[in-house]
């Protein structure tokens, strides 16, 4: 995984619960990279996983819950990095279109073995979108927060939802997002 | 009352150190975990640059070498049509001297036939110049 997730991963961490908190999970999870991560890198998907893993134990969280959370604190993050062109969007559906299209293309430009998710759009109507979302990571509860960290951002009100979870036995997920 | 207060603050006191000295780490180990990032990051950029240097070199050697050989079919594709035109063999063989200093980029070109030492035909005194096409010797001085 890139390394910009780690990165911004430990920035959530220490502003949530501060770089003591960092520490300790650093110096419990045992990790190969050591928490030594730079954006420039990439890192095993296990070690996100183990952190993660850490937090949801330490905190009495759910999985499900902190992959969310991170999800939508990350958005902003990302947003401020893309490349130019990607921020003339100013509704949720259409931004979820063009990561698709545009914006999975300028990571491969750059990161040609980056390993992105895919998202195959089954149904649209104007206050209604369903996609499936495809990826090896399985983060479709990390999917489900950065889209509320978008509609954050474009100031839109939205609900998402998953009609299809493989994390509750289904063969895949769908992420429905309703603008309410 | 006095006598029970002197340990109490010296149990904070040394609570206080205690913490500071933990802080102390955790900045430590932090210092240290954005020095190694540093390098990483540093030695990476470092690779990459090499790497992107010596594909633009090789790209520009691979751009010369097929601009010459494009240049070199370009040469061949003319003179086989010149060869296989209707002209006269003079002019054809004109066009093939034009041809040849402009491949070359010669300045100056001429031609003549010769036969068992003795020149028996061409234009001795014509020459073909970049700057002014077939001229006489006399027109070029």
């Amino acid at each position: 995984m890139k390394g910009i997730v780690f990165v911004k991963f430990n920035d959530f961490i220490e502003e949530l619960w501060g770089d003591e908190f960092w520490d300790e999970l650093l110096d419990e999870a045992e990790l190969p990279s050591e928490g030594i991560y730079t954006t420039v890198g990439t890192y095993d998907d296990q070690e996100l996983f183990t952190l993660i893993g850490l937090v949801v134990d330490k905190k009495n969280i759910s999985a499900k819950d902190a992959q969310f959370a991170f999800g939508k604190w990350v958005f902003k993050e990302l947003y401020n990095l893309a490349p130019p062109g990607a921020h003339d969007f100013k509704d949720v559906f259409e931004f979820l279109r063009a990561v698709q299209y545009f914006i999975h293309v300028e990571v491969k430009k750059l990161n040609p073995d980056a390993l992105l998710p895919e998202f195959e759009f089954l149904s649209e109507t104007p206050n209604q979108l369903s996609f499936h979302y495809q990826s090896p990571r399985k983060l479709c509860y990390f999917c489900e927060g950065i889209v509320h960290g978008l509609a954050e951002h474009t100031g839109q009100e939205v609900k998402v939802s998953q009609s299809e979870c493989e994390h509750e036995g289904d063969q895949r997920c769908v992420i429905e997002v309703e603008k309410v | 009352m006095t006598q029970s207060a002197e340990p109490e603050s010296n149990d904070s006191a040394d609570q206080s150190v205690n913490e500071l000295e933990k802080r102390i780490a955790v900045f430590e180990r932090k210092a240290i975990r954005e020095k190694k990032a540093r390098n990483l990051a540093e030695n990476q950029l470092e690779r990459f640059s090499l790497e992107i240097y010596q594909t633009n070199q090789s790209l520009k050697s691979a751009l010369a070498f097929s601009t010459k050989k494009q240049s070199e079919l370009e040469y061949l594709g003319r003179a086989s049509l010149g060869v296989s035109s209707e002209l006269p063999l003079d002019d054809m063989i004109k066009n093939m001297v034009e041809l040849t200093c402009q491949y070359c980029s010669a300045e100056y070109g001429f031609y003549f036939v010769s036969k068992g030492g003795a020149a028996i035909d061409g234009k001795l005194n014509d020459a073909w110049s970049d700057e002014h096409g077939w001229r006489s010797e006399s027109e070029l001085q």
